[in-house]
This record gives structure tokens, sequence and C-alpha cells, in this order.
């Protein structure tokens, strides 16, 4: 077993993309120098004048790492188990459920920014140099096993798009695989979050698909005031309806989102000063998520709350019953919207597990630097796509209940996670004014306590199956 | 050598992908003496010239360590149950 010390030796050098010889002449090293480029465009943006159009600029050249993590957050897995809640239980409470999540997003997603924008380090950087090497790693290994799975999730919404279009998917999935990687590393990260959040914008397009699927929204407004009643068919403490929960509460907030932002942050150049208009980044972003886990929640509500076996649907089932119900354009536009999910989710979870492991070994960890010179910041993340597209590409996998699984496992992952994030948060000597507040703390603690209890609960009632 | 044509392959690719940048912004990598100005005016205006803050090693108080081995326990505890409810849909029960 290969223990920690015996990680390869690396050239010793501070966040090795700076260079105080070469910057003191006014040359910088690679990534850096891409960085302070990215800096002084938003700096020329935002003195130039105040036009329309340079106003949009700023605004599109602002928004990235909030608007990334919680569109990417609505990822292939995340659209199956929203369609599975709504079949389940139609026009329920889940629907209003998601505002509460996306404030929870927001509470948990805004530390990153802070901790980030402040010490100019990374999520993974910040437990290895803070608490050491033995606490680092376990936080790493939870990591990068939460993001194969999530990415096997990921993949199987190409997969299952590939069947739509009559498309193989030993073909379509390293394709997939090749984009999602090749965008990695052949790309600055300027470049890089640009295509990202272009593809990221395909997410809304389940709003548009909802609307015009002429929902009802007498029945929506009921799931707000409670007329409906709320009723949970086999009750509040039926093994399925606690793993949906869990699944939706993981599918919201889960451990690459903390790594990815908080890197993203580091790496696109932001620094204390940004913190606000970071905020309104990721504002914009979890509106956009809720506002896309309400429309597919109350599509597959209406639409195929009918089905067998809903909240074991596979994506396949989903993606036809729509094709049924509503037309075959309306099933291409659903198989499409599964297959950016899938595809944008990829990209951010590659990343995430490319930052966090450049972190952890203190290799140059940047977008900006050329694969050549940091193999070991873009190989792992590699390999470990190619696992989770190895592995769907292998026949007779159980897609539905795969997808429900992994969404649960990342909440198991989430609560030590946090903790960590609120101990940094809480660390003065690190972030001075940008400590949590007491009600911040509360509140996170309280989402802690939230997710421990309903995988608690889920746990019981599947291993006592007759419980309650 | 080589180095070399990795970065002016990369640049070529990134200049393909431009028009992302939706940005008035010019967007060439060729850098004029103004360009270069404005670097380095930023870079010590923003402190890009330092190195991020030193980070120094804090060790885990007892029941900070307690508390994390607790959910080590727990993440063991639910892997465990989620592969349960994972063999009960396989075998269909």
């Amino acid at each position: 077993m290969t223990s920690l010390s015996e990680f390869p030796t690396l050239p010793p050098a501070e966040n090795r993309l700076f260079s105080p010889q070469s910057a003191a002449l006014g040359d910088y090293a690679e990534g850096l120098e891409q960085r302070i480029q990215d800096r002084l465009r938003i700096q020329r943006l935002r003195a130039s004048r105040r036009s329309l159009g340079n106003r949009l600029a700023l605004g599109l050249a602002l928004i990235g790492p909030g608007v990334l993590v919680m569109l990417g957050d609505n990822d292939a897995g995340g659209v199956i188990t929203y369609a599975q809640t709504g079949a389940t239980y139609g026009f329920s409470l889940f629907i209003p459920l998601m505002i509460p999540l996306g404030f929870i997003a927001y509470l948990v997603q805004e530390m990153t920014i802070r901790l980030g924008a402040v010490t100019r380090r990374g999520h993974a950087e910040m437990i290895w140099k803070r608490y050491g090497k033995f606490w680092g790693a376990f936080s790493l290994i939870d990591l990068v096993v939460a993001n194969i799975l999530t990415l096997m999730t990921e993949f199987i919404g190409v997969r299952v798009a590939s069947a739509i279009f009559h498309l193989p998917y030993l073909i379509t999935i390293p394709l997939a695989f090749a984009l999602v990687t090749g965008v990695l590393v052949f790309l600055k990260y300027f470049t890089w979050e640009r295509v990202a959040l272009f593809i990221a914008a395909f997410n809304i397009i389940f709003v548009p698909l909802a609307l015009l699927s002429h929902p009802d929204w007498g029945a929506i407004g009921r799931t707000f005031t409670g007329a409906s009643g709320w009723v949970v068919p086999g009750g509040l403490f039926s093994a399925s309806f606690l793993m949906l929960v869990s699944a939706n509460i993981g599918t919201t907030i889960a451990p690459w989102q903390l790594f990815f932002q908080q890197s993203c942050v580091v790496d696109k150049g932001l620094l204390a000063k940004d913190i606000r208009a970071s905020r309104r980044d990721l504002m914009l972003g979890v509106v956009g998520m809720v506002l896309v886990a309400i429309a597919i929640i109350a599509l597959s509500a209406q639409y195929l709350h009918s089905l067998p076996n809903a909240s074991a649907l596979d994506d396949d089932t989903v993606v036809r019953a729509i094709g049924t119900k509503l037309g075959p354009a309306a099933m291409v536009v659903f198989a499409l919207g599964l297959l950016e999910a899938g595809l944008i989710a990829a990209i951010v979870i590659t990343a995430s597990t490319a930052w966090a492991i450049g972190e952890a070994l203190d290799v140059p960890r940047s977008v900006n630097v050329s694969p050549r010179r940091s193999s070991y910041f873009y190989a792992p993340a590699v390999i470990g796509t190619a696992i989770a597209a190895g592995t769907l590409m292998l026949p007779h996998v159980p897609i539905g209940f795969l997808n429900l699984s992994v969404q649960v496992i990342a909440t198991v992952f989430m609560p030590a996670a946090m903790l960590f994030l609120l101990m940094l948060l809480n660390d003065r000597e690190l972030l001075g004014e940008h400590v949590n507040s007491p009600l911040r703390n509360a509140l996170s603690i309280g989402v802690m306590v939230l997710l421990i209890t309903c995988n608690c609960l889920y746990g019981i009632s599947t291993v006592f199956t007759n419980w309650p | 050598m080589n180095l070399n044509n990795d970065v002016l392959a990369s640049r070529r690719v990134n200049e393909a992908f431009a028009w992302f940048a939706l940005s008035p912004v010019p967007r060439r990598h060729a850098r004029t003496p103004d360009d270069r100005s404005e670097l380095n005016a930023i870079a010590e205006v923003e402190g890009w010239r330092l190195p991020p803050p030193e980070v120094a090693r804090v060790v885990l108080r007892p029941w900070q360590q307690a508390v994390f081995w607790g959910l080590r326990v727990y993440i063991l505890v639910m892997l465990a149950i989620v592969a349960i409810g994972f063999a009960q849909f396989a075998v269909g029960k």
C-alpha cells in the first residue's frame, strides 16, 4: 500500500505558478500570466464606457464558477432523480422543497467563494496544509470515489441520449470522454470556462419544454400552499420516500461542488474584492438550478406519474415515456437536455478531480498550465473519467438504481466535507473578517444534521424492511 | 522545441475557441508594450507578485478527531447499507 510519504517527490515551490524572480522582471510563469490577463480583461471592461454592450460583456465575464457549479449540479443523474421524484409522488411537496434546497446550496457554496477568494488556495490544498496529509488524504479519497461514481451517472445520460438518436454508445461515450477531457487539457482557463458556460446554458432547455407541455398550474400552485395535503404514499418514513429525499439533497449539494467552486474561484483569479460579484454569479446559478429542477419534477409529475416502479425508472424509460406522452420532438429535446446535463457535469467534475489532486500533490494546478508541464495535474482526472466512461460501456448496467444509489452516496460523504469547510470558515487566522457569522454556522450545522438524519432513516428503513 | 510546439498548438486551440469569450477585448496573444505595462500594474496592485499567504499546520483537537472518526464509521456503515439496498434491488426483492 502506498503511504503518503511515497507520493512522487516534485521540485519544491510555492503554488508553482508563481516565480518571484521572473515576476520581478515583468515576466510571469505560464499559468500565472494567463490568470493576470484574465484579471486585466475584467479590469478593462470595468473601466470602459458604460454602454449596454460593455455592461453585458462585463456581466458575462464575471459569471463563471457559481453558474457552472449550480448548472453542473443539475447533472444527468440529477435530471433522472427529479424525473423519478415527479413520477413517484406526482405534484407533491418535492416541488416547493426545491426552493429551500436552493438556499441550502447557496449557503454551502457561498462559503467556498470566501475561502477561495481570501486564501487564494483550493479546498483540498487548505485541508492538506491546515490539517495535514492524513486528514487531507481522507477528504481526497472521499472526493475521488464520489466523483468517479457521479461521473458514471453522467455517462448514463450520454448512453441514453445515444439510444434515442440511434447512435451506438460504444462510439458516443468515447467521444464524450474525448470532449470532456479535451477541453480541460487543451484549453486555457478563460476559454475552458466560456465553453463550459456555453454548454451549461442548454441546461435551461428543460424550462421551455415544461412550459410548452401545458403544465397544470393549479396543481403546481397547490403544492406550494399545501392545499393538496402533501400526502406521501407509503408514509414519511418509507424507504422509497427517504431515499428520494436523500437523493434530491444529494443532487443539490455534493462534495465535488465544494472542491470545484473554491478551486475555480482561485484559477479565475478572484480576490476578496470580487466576493460580491461571485455571490451574484452563484445566485444566478442557484435560480437556474431550482427552475430546471422544478420544471423536470412538474413535467414528470404530470406525464409519468402513472408509470409502474417509478422510483427506480431508468433514463431510457423516462425519455421514451416523455416521447409517448408528448411526442417525438419533446423526446428529442429531453434527450438533448440529458446529454447536455451529462456533459457539463462531467466537465466540471473532471476539473474538480484535477484541481483537488493537483493541490494535494502540490504540482502546478491550473487549467492555464500546459499538460506537458503538469501531467500530475491532468492525468489522475483523465484516468478517473476514463474509469467512469469505461464502466458505462459495459452491457447490463442497472442504470436506474445505480443513479439513485450514487446520489445517496454523495450525501453520505457530504457531512465530513462540510465539517472541514466549517472549520476553515471559522478560522480567523486564515479569513480575518470573512469568517462565518454564528447564524451561518448554525444553519450549516443544521444542514449537516439534516443530511445525517435523512441517511440514517433511509439506512434503518433499508435494513429493517418492515419498519416503521 | 517540443515545449514551444506545445505552447503554439495550445494557442491555436484557444484562438479557435476565442469567439466564446464574447468580449470586446483583443483576443490575440501577441502583447503590446501597453499590454505588458497594464499586466505589470495589475499584478502589482492585486498582489500577484507575492505568493499566497502561508498556511500554518494546526493539529486537530481530540474531540475534532473523534468527530471525524465518527464520520468515517458513518460513511462505512452507510456505504454498506446502500450496497444492501442495491443488492435487494438487484435480486428484485
